[in-house]
């Protein structure tokens, strides 16, 4: 079962440290999350680098995209920029060029 | 194995099956990234011709058929659409001594198939190979459709 946009949501919210580990977001900031994981999935795409729908995100796949919709929602939610979030999307590509690297871009069977 | 892809969406898919392994491939198609329920395709095929090798939907035996590129289209909603592409990779192919992949190139012609004899392969055949051999060329004449 691959993880679910409102669990990468809420990943990306803990991320920021602008949710507790056991609080429950917002409607709002909840949608402003999800809109930054779809961003940063589109982002994906424009590069080149999707093997996967947002339905079945490989689990190598949802630290990186938690870190890179942070990225992209740090100054809606004034909050800086840490450095290490960049490091999202070469965790990505190194990911899909990996000989077996799971479910989506590559499967062994 | 299931395959998700979107028509809106990333279309490759890198596939690595072991020679011999039980697979099944599932396609699910979604008209937008995202969607829970799939759309509905058909003339399900591939471009490549390895529908014989590696049926959409049903069980088989993964051939030895080394590295090669593959590409499946369908209609949708009556428009022939590209749905999925990319390599397959069967890695233990060319790891044994009697590499079929190297003997009998993946496209075989009658003419080839006919033409083909014992001595041509006969260093690779022995007495504990020969079935698994034997069973691999037929899946090429198969999906060469000789």
């Amino acid at each position: 079962m691959s993880i679910t946009l409102t669990d990468l949501a809420i990943r990306t919210l803990r991320k920021m440290q602008v949710l507790g580990q056991d609080q429950t977001p917002s409607p709002g900031d909840l949608q402003l999350a999800k809109e930054k994981v779809r961003a940063a999935h589109a982002m994906l795409r424009v590069k080149g680098l999707l093997r996967w729908t947002l339905s079945d995100i490989p689990d190598f796949a949802e630290e990186p995209y938690a870190m890179l919709a942070a990225m992209l929602a740090a100054s809606d939610f004034q909050v800086a920029i840490r450095q290490e979030w960049a490091l999202g999307l070469s965790i990505i590509e190194e990911g899909i060029n990996m000989p077996a690297t799971g479910t989506t871009p590559t499967e062994y069977f | 194995m299931d395959i998700s892809v979107a028509l809106d969406g990333g279309k490759e898919r890198n596939l690595i099956f072991g020679a011999g392994d039980q697979a099944t491939i599932n396609l699910k198609v979604y008209a937008h990234d995202g969607d829970s329920t799939p759309i509905v395709v058909t003339e399900l095929q591939w471009s490549t011709g390895g529908q014989a090798l590696f049926p959409v939907g049903s069980q088989f035996t993964v051939p030895c058929v080394g590295r090669t590129p593959y590409r499946i289209v369908g209609k949708v909603a009556g428009v022939l659409t590209t749905l999925v592409y990319g390599v397959i990779e069967v890695p233990c192919a060319c790891d044994v001594a009697w590499d079929c992949c190297c003997i009998f190139p993946k496209t075989i012609t009658t003419a080839m198939a006919t033409n083909v004899t014992v001595s041509d392969a006969g260093s690779y055949f022995n007495a504990d190979n020969v079935e698994d051999v034997l069973q691999i060329i037929g899946q090429r004449l198969k999906a060469a459709g000789i």
